[in-house]
């Protein structure tokens, strides 16, 4: 009853104060009926209000004013409007921070897609995150108690305009309540407190909202997450996410039993065995691990749109504990990097899915950009702290990469969206890593090439000296052995050839040149043989022998021209011949086996 | 072409049992199934983590020496005793520490200032490289430099056998050691072929059941029972009372019912003491 005239006159007192300060209230704007969704069944407070605004002043309006409790304004984490047309959402409205003199909170100016007219109705809907508001109490329970959590709101709405009629819904996250604020008779469903309606509510009113009851939903937040993008050209982008992650519910307090864990099914309620992070769909080679090396408890699941991890922390999370991972995996560049000749954009996300209805509390984010790229510029759905773009030295790095880092506290799921990256890259500049490899293999081929060839003794060995002498010589005496032999098988031709065409005059040049060429040759091994002796090798004598024998060779090979002369001339039958012939052949190829085997030995 | 292959296959398979039967590691332990797959069993680096994690960055943990090492470095926190066993008196202090009675044992441990006390326990999986086994090492060590408080002969029954059982001896049930392994593991069944509190390593149903502690708190243990944390309470401000207190309180079997009549009667005193006045003596 007391409260019914209370607020009949406080709103007359209220709009006095709001005459003074005309700021934005004086917009004539009115909440015609508002309906407010409070959700805490999880341990953020989704608070999703539908206004119903109308226009009751003069003037055509173009934006209107949320407003946000100032005990709630430092634990927002994100705020959306919408506009709800007919058919469907008409996509979410530009949100621009402003201060209204003289009144605590925080203030957003919202543009309206099309300006709303006098007497108009327009019907918006205003969704906000909060996190850390659910405060754990009793602030340490042991492992068998449950968790309870109190939230502090307000039960109207608050907002610089009157509201005829609003009504809360309260969603909690379980049936148990301990305790909860009655204002205006609210009624209690299983897991909803319904509260109103309050008619004729005047701008900026509070009333104390306070919700004592149970809330057994994993309390994860992430304190800190450094999310880390390498783009390399080559075809694929490296993503790694180094998470440190506390359990932010009520304090374990007392012994932890593994026993009473495992056995009974109620026990450490509160506690986060695992969660599920939902990775790109085209993620691949995917690892997950810490400090101290790879955490085996985790199950990857390959779905159509997204790729699932489920993951384990090495130990389940009581209140207060904390633990610490890395999550990486790649992606093939054609999906998030578009190129136009030397410009390229690289479209990703800013922060990704961890677990649902994630918090976090600090996130740095670390582009590294191939070699060589300019004039970068990044667009972020969101104002990020940009920090001072740093270097990053990897393999085949002369000049060091670029590096962006940004960021940003009090991150929620709905930040989760697409960033874009500018930057320009001169294509030949991908040459570089292949060159530099190339280049180093040929120096150190060169290198090699050159110092082996190189005498770096320090006195001059005259043994050594003498046998690479012989060495040498020895090898163009048997060339030139073989160069003999080789002639007096190409006397056999023309000999042959005689036999056939009986040309005299192609016999006589045929042994004029062998002639000719034996003497050149033989004088050449002579010349050799002599310098060997010099040097006092014993190889000497073998080359003697050579030339002996090959003398022998030399004059069976004439005496088998005079006998095809005297077979043509026909002063010797064909077998006498043939006979002659056969002797004389092996004769020659015993002499040729010597030869060959006394080069051998050289 | 096949005789090549099969050696070539023999010379994997070689390679390959040799790894597993000689090579394999012991940080983490797998198992296989039936039907051939395997079961990893990474209890030791989840308790390390812990450590590392979720206790005071100077917090000083009491093991025995073989753990010291991976307590340095997987955990990052200041051990007592390590692998490098350069200091034989106090590894003496600590097995004395473990094979104690619980409050000797605090004593101990609260003059080395110790915060968490962590065994190795093998009964849930049947892993016969825990404390317990090398229990009479810690005994023998505590023996060489206490041997007027460790006798190794207390621990064994009269008969000579090591057993945790009932039939095992007393200091044996009752030391530090035994009851931070086996604490709540007798209301603990693994299987229904076995009575509740049976060590798969001892095969035997222990001995002491209702363990409780009164300086030590369970701190962690890893999800196969492994690894076993406890927590070192401080001094309490007020030592317990070992005496029963005294009731005062008790209901009388019988009501006592005023025997005054509806009348106001004077009321009276039972058993009321004569005063006898006594007489001055005369100065004179």
């Amino acid at each position: 009853m007391f409260r019914k005239t209370f607020s009949l006159f406080v709103p007359t007192y209220f709009l006095l104060i709001c005459g003074l300060y005309r700021a934005e209230a004086a917009t004539g704007l009115v909440n015609d009926e508002v309906k407010r969704t409070v959700d805490l069944s999880t341990h953020l407070a989704k608070i999703s209000t539908e206004i119903i605004l109308s226009n009751e002043g003069d003037t055509a309006v173009s934006s209107f004013v949320v407003a946000l409790e100032p005990e709630l304004a430092p634990h927002l984490a994100y705020i959306g409007a919408s506009v709800k047309g007919d058919e469907e959402d008409d996509g979410s409205l530009e949100f621009s921070e402003t201060a209204l003199p003289g009144q605590s909170g925080k203030f957003f100016k919202v543009d309206l897609p099309s300006s709303l007219a006098s007497g108009a109705k327009l019907r918006v809907k205003v969704e906000t995150m909060l996190s850390h508001v659910l405060r754990p109490f009793p602030t340490q329970i042991t492992q068998a108690e449950r968790q309870l959590v109190v939230f502090q709101g307000n039960h109207y709405l608050y907002s610089p305009y009157p509201t005829r009629s609003q009504s809360s819904r309260v969603r909690l996250a379980s049936k148990t309540v301990e305790s909860y604020t009655k204002l205006g008779n609210p009624s209690k469903t299983d897991e909803v407190i319904e509260y109103g309606p309050f008619r004729d509510v005047a701008p900026f009113s509070q009333d104390t909202m306070k919700i004592h009851y149970e809330n057994n939903t994993p309390f994860l937040t992430i304190s800190s997450i450094t999310r880390t993008i390498e783009v390399s050209h080559w075809g694929n982008i490296a993503v790694e996410e180094t998470i440190d992650l506390r359990h932010t519910g009520a304090y374990l307090k007392g012994p932890f039993s593994r026993y009473d864990y495992q056995r009974q099914s109620d026990s450490g309620i509160s506690s986060v065995k695992s969660f599920k992070t939902i990775l790109p769909a085209s993620a691949q080679d995917v690892y997950y691990r810490d400090e101290i090396g790879n955490i085996s408890t985790s199950h990857l699941q390959v779905l159509e749109d997204s790729v699932e991890v489920e993951v384990r922390p090495r130990f389940p999370l009581f209140g207060g504990w904390k633990t610490h991972y890395m999550i990486g995996y790649n992606l093939p560049s054609y999906e998030y990097l578009y190129t136009l000749g030397d410009q390229y954009a690289l479209k990703m996300r800013l922060v990704d899915h961890v677990y649902d209805d994630q918090v976090i509390d600090l996130l740095t984010v670390k582009l590294i950009l191939p070699e060589g790229a300019r004039n970068v510029h990044m667009d972020t759905p969101y104002p990020v702290n940009r920090d001072s773009d740093q270097l990053h030295y990897t393999y085949l790095d002369t000049f060091g990469r670029p590096v962006l880092v940004a960021t940003k506290s009090n991150l929620v799921e709905q930040h989760i969206q697409d960033m874009v990256v500018h930057y320009n890259f001169n294509k030949i500049l991908m040459l570089q890593e292949p060159l530099l490899v190339v280049g180093a293999f040929y120096i150190l081929f060169f290198t090699v090439i050159i110092y082996v060839r190189l005498d770096f003794s320090i006195t001059k060995d005259p043994a050594a000296e003498v046998r690479m002498k012989v060495a040498s010589i020895t090898e163009q005496v048997l060339t030139l052995v073989n160069k003999r032999l080789g002639l007096y098988r190409h006397m056999d031709e023309v000999v042959n050839r005689y036999k056939q065409t009986r040309d005299t005059g192609a016999l006589n040049s045929g042994r004029k040149t062998l002639e000719a060429d034996h003497r050149t040759l033989t004088n050449d091994i002579n010349s050799l043989q002599a310098r060997l002796k010099a040097e006092g090798s014993d190889l000497a004598e073998k080359v003697g022998e050579v030339q002996k024998l090959d003398g022998q060779v030399k004059d069976l090979v004439c005496r088998s021209c005079q006998e095809a002369e005297r077979l043509v001339a026909g002063k010797v039958k064909k077998e006498a011949y043939i006979e002659n012939e056969k002797g004389l052949a092996s004769k020659r190829q015993d002499l040729v086996s010597r030869i060959d085997s006394l080069l051998d030995a050289l | 072409m096949l005789m090549l292959m099969l050696l070539m296959m023999f010379a994997v398979h070689c390679t390959w049992v040799t790894s597993n039967a000689y090579s394999s590691p012991s940080v983490v332990l797998a198992s296989y199934n039936h039907d051939g797959s395997r079961n990893i069993l990474d209890d030791f680096r989840e308790a390390y983590y812990w450590l590392r994690q979720n206790t005071d960055v100077h917090a000083r943990v009491m093991s025995w020496w073989d753990y010291g090492y991976q307590i340095a470095g997987m955990a990052n926190r200041t051990t007592l005793v390590d692998n490098n066993t350069w200091n034989n008196s106090h590894i003496a202090l600590v097995g004395k520490a473990m094979s104690s009675n619980e409050s000797a044992a605090y004593e101990i441990m609260r003059s080395l200032d110790v915060d968490y006390v962590l065994i190795i326990f093998g009964g849930v999986i049947g892993y016969s490289g825990d404390d317990i086994n090398k229990f009479l090492w810690m005994v023998r060590i505590a023996e060489g430099e206490h041997p007027k408080d460790i006798r190794e002969s207390d621990y064994f029954t009269p008969q000579g056998e090591f057993r945790v059982d009932k039939a095992g001896s007393p200091t044996l049930l009752n030391c530090l050691m035994y009851k931070m392994s086996y604490y709540r593991f007798g209301e603990m069944q693994l299987d229904f072929r076995t009575p509740p509190g049976f060590d798969r390593t001892r095969n035997a149903e222990i001995g002491n059941k209702d363990i409780k502690f009164k300086h030590l708190e369970e701190a962690f243990t890893s999800e196969h029972w492994l690894v076993r944390i406890y927590k070192v309470k401080k001094l309490d401000n007020r030592e317990r009372l070992d005496h029963k207190l005294r009731v005062t309180n008790t209901v009388p079997k019988q009501k006592y019912t005023a025997k005054k009549s509806a009348k106001r009667k004077r009321g009276y005193i039972k058993n009321k003491l004569l005063l006898k006045k006594g007489k001055r003596h005369s100065k004179k």
